[in-house]
């Protein structure tokens, strides 16, 4: 006993791996995504990133997952392939009851900014304030020239309060001065609501510098 | 103070605007006693990358797409400099906490496979393995396989070699330097043949799936300060590659300002006496 070397430089595979190995098609992984051992079910979704014609299984298989290991795993090859057909797909899951799935979505949309953006108005306009505000936490860390544009979309516009609030904290971390009169204009909207005021004080304050 | 430095000056609240920025992006907490380090460092990127000042610096660091100028922050605040020893408290976790956990749950007469990557020059995984030898009573009951792996062929053959300066062992005991080195003379210490033929170093590109692939039932991972240099989607994928490397309840141990909750959900964090490490779930 004690230290040993390992014998084999490559460990030895287990038996779900050389199975991914022989059969590593997409139609074979498509079958594997939906076999009941999740541990299958993982490696497949994470090879079927290197098919972008398997968005429409994979968001498939997303809505009804319930291994948190499958879910990640769809999700990385989601984020890997890319493209206008994954963000389209995506979208309707900021609206599940499932909160897992439901962050997921915002953490995935974030490094999908380019193709995000055609989609980001009409976000930002929905109907229901939960999804505007979901669209906010993806601006939030989302890497694209128009951040603070939208944001100053919600607050001159946006008619809701946790709305408009949540874009002001948002927009403390990354406002610049263009952002400043739209805020200045905000508290007056909501009847100078005091939270309004203190929130916007203070990121005009941290935009502005001021000790 | 000069004109220039007046130029520069960061004020209280952009430091807090750009601590908060920092942490959420890499998890590592200034305090306000951090703050002349961290205006140092700032003032040396916004110069470097010729910007008006913080305001204009801050707004290159938050939009950069490819994430390059905060790889390059991030190269100056982190102190990237390797030694025997370094964040010995993950080494008394492993020896305290992880491995009695491992055994307790072990089911079969199998090796416990632990793995040191990135392993730059070596000295993480000699450390290891001398921490094993030195401080883990079992260590005659269970086999260990110990390997190391780096994306670097010439910081893996240094590695092999086992050859070190003076430096890189300061913080070991005097008693553990004579048991496993060789004194070299000119300051030189070279580790002991049957510890170096007790590690296998292998080359691995922990961002590549295909090469990940070959790297599976570790117990025990330590992957410490290379997280912070991937951007986000890669990162992500680094991590998918870790968890499917471990056993189900094997552990992995990050950096101290690094953190796996920020990059997937897939590992429980578990907080021991010496330190906090993430555990795929049994």
């Amino acid at each position: 006993m004690g230290l040993k070397k390992a014998t084999t430089k490559q460990h030895k595979t287990d038996a779900s791996d050389e199975h991914r190995h022989d059969k590593r098609n997409q139609q074979h992984l498509l079958e594997q995504l939906g076999e009941s051992y999740s541990e299958n079910r993982r490696l497949a979704a994470l090879d079927l990133g290197a098919y972008p014609e398997a968005v429409e299984t994979l968001c498939t298989q997303l809505a009804n997952e319930s291994n948190l290991a499958v879910v990640e795993a769809i999700f990385s090859s989601l984020i890997r392939i890319a493209g206008t057909s994954v963000v389209q797909r995506l979208l309707p899951f900021l609206r599940s009851e499932n909160a897992v799935l439901r962050n997921q979505t915002v953490e995935a949309l974030q490094l999908l900014p380019d193709d995000l953006e055609p989609h980001m108005e009409e976000l930002l306009h929905d109907d229901d304030a939960d999804v505007r505000i979901f669209a906010i936490n993806i601006i939030g860390n989302l890497k694209h020239s128009r951040v603070n544009t939208w944001l100053n979309q919600v607050i001159e516009q946006d008619i809701n309060l946790n709305v408009c609030t949540t874009a002001v904290d948002v927009l403390a971390e990354v406002g610049t001065e263009e952002n400043i009169p739209a805020l200045k204009a905000l508290p007056a909207r909501f009847s100078n609501n005091s939270y309004v005021n203190f929130a916007v004080d203070l990121t005009i304050k941290r935009i502005s510098g001021d000790d | 103070m000069t004109d220039s430095e007046q130029h520069y000056s960061i004020t209280l609240e952009e430091y807090l605007k750009f601590r908060e920025f920092y942490y959420r992006k890499t998890g590592n907490f200034f305090d306000d006693s951090k703050r002349y380090f961290v205006d140092k460092r700032l003032h040396e990127r916004i110069l470097a990358t010729e910007s008006a000042g913080f305001r204009d610096y801050f707004v290159l660091l938050r939009f950069d797409a490819a994430g390059k100028e905060l790889q390059s922050l991030i190269n100056l605040m982190t102190v990237n400099e390797t030694y025997f020893y370094r964040e010995d408290y993950q080494f008394k976790c492993m020896i305290n906490s992880i491995l009695p956990d491992l055994i307790r749950r072990r089911e079969r007469d199998e090796a416990l496979r632990i793995w040191s990557v990135p392993c730059s020059t070596g000295e993480e995984a000699y450390s290891i393995a001398i921490y094993l030898l030195e401080y883990w009573k079992d260590i005659d009951r269970y086999e260990v396989e110990l390997s190391a792996s780096d994306i670097d062929t010439k910081v893996l053959a240094e590695a092999l070699e086992g050859e070190y300066r003076q430096r890189a062992i300061a913080q070991m005991p005097a008693t553990i330097v004579n048991k496993y080195f060789i004194a070299m003379g000119g300051g030189r210490y070279i580790i002991k043949k049957e510890l170096r033929e007790a590690i296998s170093f292998s080359t691995v590109n922990v961002a590549n799936l295909i090469d990940m692939k070959h790297h599976r039932d570790y117990d025990l991972i330590f992957c410490r300060n290379l997280l912070i240099y991937f951007d986000d989607t890669s990162r992500r994928q680094v991590a998918d590659g870790l968890y499917d490397a471990l056993r189900p309840g094997g552990y992995i141990c990050l950096g101290h300002s690094e953190s796996m909750s920020r990059i997937t959900s897939l590992f429980k964090v578990k907080k021991f006496a010496d330190a906090i490490v993430y555990q795929k779930p049994i």
